[in-house]
């Protein structure tokens, strides 16, 4: 009995501890259950994701592509915009040396030589102007400008190309208008000849207005440029304002520019406060508005009659005079036809010029000689232009130094004062401008000041004794020089000649100088006997000198 | 101007003399002479000098190394160095060695003023 007690007991243990591992195993089975769900929500999860992120992935692709289609486009533009001006220039150029040529006709090469040119440097200015406004660092003026005096220069500019064409043109002001806004005169300039020569390009038949507002609601002044030209497609319209796109590359073929004006355009009246908005219908033109900022106006400025427009003075296109001047002037430039086109700039107004090709030759020559001022390239092979006038400046050279440079962005600008240079000159020269700078810095009262100086202190009574001396020791001075070159001591003569190349300019005898020049290089390149040959030449103008000094 | 003190180096008797001489022209009284670089620094440590002309090519010491002494005595020595030659690693050594100013022989007035301008429009500043 007891046993079979025990058995049950043993039995009903077992059975516990069965139900209590089959509960168990529930419980785990659930568990896994929740697990493998879990899972699969998160394959499913993951799933999404990688979907989404190769989407992305794709898009970013697809957009650095296109991006790269633009820029590759762009650049296929760039190239053939670059080509054609400068085919017209070099043809005509060509053609220029050709002496059969008709007074009509040069003058005619010439000036599609300067208009193709002019284009050119346009179509850098703006790869500038993007550079700049993708790299953020355009600077805005805040200055009081005139809307109708801008407007008259607009009018004087766009109405001549207009009329050329063909067209009308005319500015239609919806008063009142302020007098005055505060906002940056050459890009507002800048915005309404892009929109204007655009207009005028794409119309062929009619004209171009401007229509002129103010919204005194949100301060602006609103520009309207109205075309009756070719317009522009509807599906193209969404891409017009994206750089280096044009409507199609024939466009670029058949109407020029870089398809970067538009562009530049709309980023400029979102600098001056205000947008760029359009509405074209293919085949019959285009409205373009343009909205600046006013600024901080005075509300007493309104003008509510046309008759009382102020009159402003139309600026005449000025003939650049060439200013008279006198001086010394070194330049520093290695590409020859730079080096002609400054030299010939600089004897039209009277100055001497010195050239040299590279920063290296810029301080030697600088330093040996005196220059009433330097012209200094930028980028020169063997010594960059920012690196010799940092050596100039340090050993205490205080004559100006204007940079030439291709680069005027502001960082550089920065870059040149930094270096020492007083001044920046932006190429391709501006006539005009070179002519102001040459005039502002070879001051003649300041050099004839220095001539005279130099004048008064060689004809004193002591430079006269000092002089004496110089002379009365030459003979013995020529005996030494002459001994050591017979005895062959070179390292003697050598030191001889050096000391009295350092002495005849001196003492006022350059032609002593220079022919020492002459003799030292020989003797330091191992032509001694070529030096002593020419040892005949320095006895001869010393004995001329003796004798002179005699007398 | 009259009272600031010129140093002078130079082993040729003329040139030192010419160079003396245009100073003087501009106004300085006070100027002393030496022969050699080794001279040179004595004096300039000697005479609290404010302005001195070392001559490149000097017997004992040369100019570049009376440069050297003479700054390390003083970091902020006005020294003005003469050169004969005027060559790219010559002026570069001089600038090394702490030069103020640099005039290539031959002399000339205006040279020898512009030096001296110089200093004078440092001690503005």
């Amino acid at each position: 009995m007891n046993k079979l007690n025990k058995i049950t007991l043993e039995l009903e243990k077992e059975r516990r501890a069965r139900v209590e591992a089959e509960n168990q195993l529930k419980a785990r089975e659930k568990e896994l259950e929740l697990n493998r769900k879990a899972l699969k929500e998160m394959t499913v999860h993951l799933d999404i994701l990688v979907k989404s992120r190769t989407v992305d992935l794709a898009k970013t692709r697809d957009e650095a592509l296109s991006g790269n289609k633009a820029k590759s486009e762009f650049l296929a533009n760039m190239s053939h915009e670059i080509r054609t001006p400068l085919a017209a220039i070099i043809g005509f150029s060509e053609s220029l040396k050709d002496n059969y040529l008709s007074q009509a006709d040069t003058s005619e090469a010439i000036n599609t030589i300067i208009r193709n040119s002019q284009h050119l440097l346009n179509i850098i200015n703006e790869i500038l102007d993007i550079s700049k406004i993708e790299s953020q660092r355009f600077e805005i003026e805040n200055v009081p400008v005139h809307p109708i005096e801008i407007l008259n220069e607009i009018e004087q500019i766009v109405g001549m190309q207009a009329r050329e064409k063909g067209l009308t043109f005319c500015i239609n002001y919806s008063l009142p208008i302020p007098l005055g806004i505060i906002s940056d005169p050459t890009r507002l300039k800048q915005i309404l000849l892009n929109l204007c020569s655009n207009a005028i390009k794409f119309t062929h038949i009619g004209g171009v207005q401007i229509d002129v507002n103010y919204k005194s609601e949100d301060n602006l002044m609103y520009f309207a440029v109205i075309d009756s030209g070719i317009g522009i497609p509807e599906d193209k319209q969404n891409k017009l304002f994206q750089p280096f796109y044009q409507t199609d590359s024939s466009t670029t073929r058949k109407y020029g520019g870089s398809g970067l004006g538009l562009y530049i355009t709309k980023k400029l009246t979102e600098m001056l406060g205000g947008t760029l908005r359009f509405y074209c219908v293919q085949d019959q033109g285009c409205r373009f508005e343009a909205s600046v900022s006013a600024g901080e106006l005075d509300t007493a400025n309104m003008i509510y009659n046309e008759t009382d427009f102020p009159a402003f003075q139309s600026k005449p296109v000025e003939a650049v005079s060439v200013p008279q001047l006198c001086g010394r002037v070194l330049l520093a430039e290695d590409w020859p036809d730079n080096q002609k086109l400054i030299a010939l700039y600089i004897k039209t107004t009277g100055a001497d010029i010195t050239i040299v090709e590279n920063g290296r030759l810029a301080v030697e020559k600088a330093l040996a000689e005196e220059f009433d001022l330097v012209l200094m390239d930028v980028q020169m092979p063997v010594m960059d232009g920012i690196k010799a006038t940092e050596l100039l400046r340090k050993t205490g050279y205080s004559r100006p130094i204007i940079a030439l440079t291709a680069s005027v962005m502001e960082g550089n600008v920065q870059k040149y004062h930094e270096a020492g240079f007083t001044h920046y000159l932006g190429k391709p020269i501006d006539r005009a401008l070179f002519f102001d700078i040459l005039s502002s810095y070879l001051n003649p009262d300041e050099i004839k000041a220095r001539r005279e100086y130099a004048e008064n202190v060689q004809q004193s009574c002591e430079f006269e004794n000092l002089v004496a001396d110089f002379v009365n020791n030459l003979p013995s001075v020529l005996k030494d020089v002459r001994d050591s070159a017979t005895q062959n001591r070179w390292n003697d003569f050598e030191k001889l000649i050096h000391v009295l190349k350092g002495a005849g300019g001196s003492f006022g005898y350059q032609e002593i100088t220079n022919l020492c020049i002459k003799i030292e290089t020989l003797s330091k390149t191992g032509n001694n006997h070529v030096a002593t040959a020419m040892l005949h030449e320095l006895e001869e103008v010393s004995q001329s000198i003796i004798k002179d000094a005699a007398i | 101007m009259g009272n600031k003190k010129i140093l002078i180096a130079d082993d040729i008797d003329l040139m030192r003399s010419m160079l003396s001489f245009h100073i003087r022209k501009l106004g300085y009284k006070d100027i002393t002479t030496a022969r050699n670089g080794r001279e040179a620094v004595s004096l300039y440590k000697a005479k609290k000098i404010d302005i001195a002309f070392l001559d490149i090519d000097m017997p004992e010491l040369n100019g570049l190394e009376a440069l050297k002494q003479i700054k390390e005595h003083n970091p902020e020595a006005y020294v003005v160095i003469i050169s004969g030659v005027n060559t790219l690693e010559n002026i570069e050594a001089a600038i090394a060695s702490g030069v103020s100013g640099f005039i290539v022989k031959p002399y000339s007035p205006q040279k020898v003023s512009d030096a001296l301008r110089n200093y004078e429009r440092k001690l503005e500043y």
